[in-house]
């Protein structure tokens, strides 16, 4: 198998929500980079741009 | 023909430092965390992250990319190939978050199954017949026997001009003749 493969599915399982078991077991001690921190930071990013756009729309109404 | 030894003598590997490449000594980011952070720290700068943004354009996916940067910075002793492995998932989502950010339409690249047809066999051969593209020309049959001064004898042209002609060339008209 190639890196490139191996990175694939690195991703890909990462991108599913699924962490190798030693970084799992880290995780109740305090990971900070688990999928549900790039999940948080994709909806506070991305989230943000829209609502303040439909706050103007409502205000200028 | 003589031999030649020009490959490498035994015992030659013992007589350079090992530790001539940062890859053969121990590298400096061996946690998980620090790693992930070192990695979307560099680039975050202007100049790689404009460098990612027109690499997804050009249709890159970000795998790929995730393994460009992991091979750069495995190459510069950063971090081993195992954490390179670990943290391409992070990077990978930041990459994306980044691009959606950035309006950027970007592939994960990371495929179900790879499907193989005859199509992309022929492709990567080079062999794919496109219909819309004249066939190629022959190649001219190569001269059979005689050489240049028999050239014309087999197909019915004569091998020399008319009288006439041959006048005419000279500059010859029928009223100097």
């Amino acid at each position: 198998m190639e890196y490139d493969q191996i990175i694939r599915q690195s991703v890909k399982a990462f991108k599913e929500g699924r962490l190798p078991e030693q970084i799992s077991a880290r995780k109740e001690a305090g990971l900070k980079y688990t999928p549900e921190y790039f999940d948080q930071l994709e909806e506070d990013l991305l989230g943000n741009d829209t609502t303040p756009e439909e706050d103007t729309d409502e205000a200028d109404l | 023909m003589k031999p030649t030894f020009d490959g490498p003598i035994p015992g030659e590997n013992y007589t350079s430092d090992t530790k001539n490449y940062p890859w053969h000594r121990p590298p400096d980011i061996t946690d998980y965390d620090e790693a992930v952070e070192f990695v979307i720290r560099e680039l975050s700068t202007p100049s790689r992250i404009s460098m990612i943004y027109t690499m997804l354009e050009a249709g890159q996916s970000i795998s790929g990319i995730v393994s460009i940067v992991n091979m750069l910075n495995i190459g510069n002793g950063k971090y081993a190939v195992d954490l390179s492995i670990l943290i391409a998932g992070p990077v990978a989502r930041f990459i994306e978050i980044a691009a959606k950010e950035n309006g950027i339409e970007a592939e994960l690249g990371t495929p179900e199954e790879e499907i193989y047809t005859l199509e992309m066999f022929q492709a990567m051969q080079g062999v794919l017949d496109n219909e819309d593209e004249p066939p190629a020309e022959q190649p001219a049959a190569p001269p059979t026997e005689g050489g240049l001064m028999a050239m014309g004898a087999e197909t019915g042209t004569p091998a020399t001009a008319d009288p006439d002609t041959q006048a005419a060339m000279l500059g010859l008209n029928e009223e100097d003749a």
